[in-house]
């Protein structure tokens, strides 16, 4: 077999034989639209081939064409050290290893909570460092200082959909005030800021929330003045900028008898939406329920994998992955082993969970976020 | 009316004609505004080949919602439109499969488009390398050593 060199190809594709055609006859669009259809874990070979190829799939128009066609991979990010990343590609069955965290931010914490928007893993600071904040990217492979939010605020509650990125709530720093106020953050702006939207119809802190059916929610959390959890809930119309407020979204509305419902839900309530459907997990009681939207009730669905970690929340993590639920767990007492399993929702059937790696790992999960682009 | 089924004459670049049912046409967007505003029987196609044309005329008709006799409204089901698509591309090669693209890109055929660019990332794909990438698509690295070492390590997360 000949390598290929410059001097054996053609300049043409006329009457060669086809392995030699060039793909470069094809339009940039062509191109982008033939890369586009390909899988995340080619596009490190791709970007081997040449310049142009390189430009081809570290250009965002390329994960935008890939959304604009429904075509999404997941990475589910992992963090079991403050600042030591991994990830885990489903696709593929494989672990990749995210560059550790610049080492200049000895006094960065991260806030548990994180979030992966189109290419970008944006890691927050905590109360101790709520201005701080990193971002890796997968075009760049490299970490680098995010930017502020408006409001300092640490224990929000954050989702995304595609490029862009909303947080609400939470608290301020210095006079541990709780917080209405949201940003929105879109990761094809030029500029990367937080922009401030209407603020939520009540303050409320270590809040959940998730998107679905394209609209941005917030669930329970703590609110002002009371040591109590918030049994409502909040959406944002990403179209009529507004927030409607849906009450008693926690709590029994009627009297169902259902003593175990008040105490499912933590302050943040443990949330993941698969297929614009909203599901609820409780790691003490194992059990996870499925919100009715019409009817403003909880369904169980099923339990969580076997041996969940009994570590209320810590160790573990319960996240959508595309069509699947996932359960991130650390190693629980004796067991140095980091766990992931998923299942895939069905209408009428129980939970039906599937270990997808392990891995060994002396830590617990402290922060996960998947990323789908 | 609606027994009657229009024909349209297609004619390629290299005067190959293709009679086909005006439904057929419809599947490109092209086409449609073509037969529209211009309602002729024949239409030239200057810019797409005789070989070319037949593998677009196959696909369009193998996509156009049939009306059967008896009123029944009703296109092939999902999975065998899956499975025809899949061997219309597989042995289909890289040169056919480009002509196919800048064919559908003109005729304006987005589906025919969309499994033109899967065929082309598929064999991609395959490839086990970047080396063999280039060797089969025929790109020529314009990479000095050192630039590539740089893209390697630039990658390098995603190799554990």
């Amino acid at each position: 077999m000949v390598e290929a060199t410059s001097d054996l190809l053609p300049s043409s594709c006329e009457g060669v034989d086809s392995k030699w055609v060039l793909v470069t006859t094809l339009d940039d669009d062509a191109l982008l639209s033939s890369l586009a259809h390909c899988s995340l874990s080619d596009f490190n070979s791709i970007a081997l081939t040449s310049r142009a190829f390189r430009s081809f799939v570290k250009d965002k128009a390329l994960y935008q064409l890939r959304r604009a066609n429904g075509i999404v991979e997941h990475l589910i990010f992992f963090s079991c050290r403050r600042s030591e990343w991994e990830a885990y590609d489903p696709n593929r069955n494989r672990w990749l290893s995210v560059p550790k965290l610049p080492p200049v931010n000895d006094c960065f914490c991260p806030e548990k909570n994180s979030l992966a928007v189109s290419t970008e893993l944006l890691v927050f600071g905590n109360a101790a460092t709520p201005h701080l904040s990193y971002k890796f990217s997968i075009l760049t492979n490299e970490w680098t200082c995010g930017r502020k939010m408006n409001t300092l605020r640490s224990l929000f509650g954050s989702a995304s959909l595609g490029e862009v990125a909303v947080v609400a709530g939470g608290c301020d720093r210095c006079e541990k005030k709780i917080l209405s106020s949201a940003e929105i953050y879109n990761s094809e702006s030029e500029t990367g800021e937080w922009r401030v939207i209407r603020s939520m119809n009540k303050a409320r802190m270590m809040c959940s929330s998730v998107f679905m059916d394209g609209n941005f929610y917030v669930i329970g959390g703590i609110g002002e003045g009371s040591s109590g959890m918030l049994t409502c809930g909040e959406v944002y119309d990403m179209k009529k900028k507004t927030w409607t407020l849906i009450p008693n979204m926690l709590s029994e509305t009627s009297s169902g008898g259902d003593q175990t419902k008040e105490t499912f839900f933590a302050a943040p309530p443990i949330v993941a939406v698969v297929k614009d459907e909203l599901y609820a997990a409780n790691y003490a009681q194992q059990e996870v329920r499925k919100y009715d939207k019409r009817c403003n009730v909880w369904n169980k669905v099923g339990n969580l994998p076997e041996r969940a970690s009994f570590m209320k929340g810590c160790g573990m993590a319960f996240r959508a992955c595309g069509d699947k639920l996932v359960v991130v767990k650390g190693p629980t007492f004796g067991r140095g082993l980091i766990e992931i399993s998923a299942c895939v929702p069905r209408e009428g059937e129980s939970l039906h969970w599937r270990v997808l790696a392990s891995k060994e790992t002396g830590n617990c999960v402290y922060n996960c976020a998947v990323m789908g682009c | 009316m609606e027994n009657e089924k229009k024909m349209i004459t297609l004619k390629s670049s290299d005067d190959v004609t293709f009679e086909v049912e005006e439904a057929v046409v419809l599947e490109s967007q092209f086409l449609s505004h073509l037969v529209q505003d211009c309602p002729a029987p024949e239409h030239k196609i200057k810019e797409v080949t005789g070989k070319i044309l037949s593998k677009v005329v196959e696909y369009c008709e193998k996509h156009v919602v049939v009306v059967v006799d008896g009123g029944d409204s009703s296109s092939s089901s999902g999975d065998d439109l899956k499975k025809w698509d899949d061997k219309f591309i597989k042995e289909m090669d890289l040169s056919t499969v480009y002509d196919l693209i800048a064919a559908a890109n003109y005729l304006n055929i987005q589906a025919l488009l969309d499994l033109m660019c899967q065929r082309v990332a598929d064999v991609i794909t395959a490839c086990k390398d970047h080396k063999e990438i280039r060797e089969t698509l025929g790109i020529v690295s314009d990479y000095t050593a050192e630039e590539e070492a740089e893209v390697l390590k630039e990658n390098e997360w995603a190799f554990d």
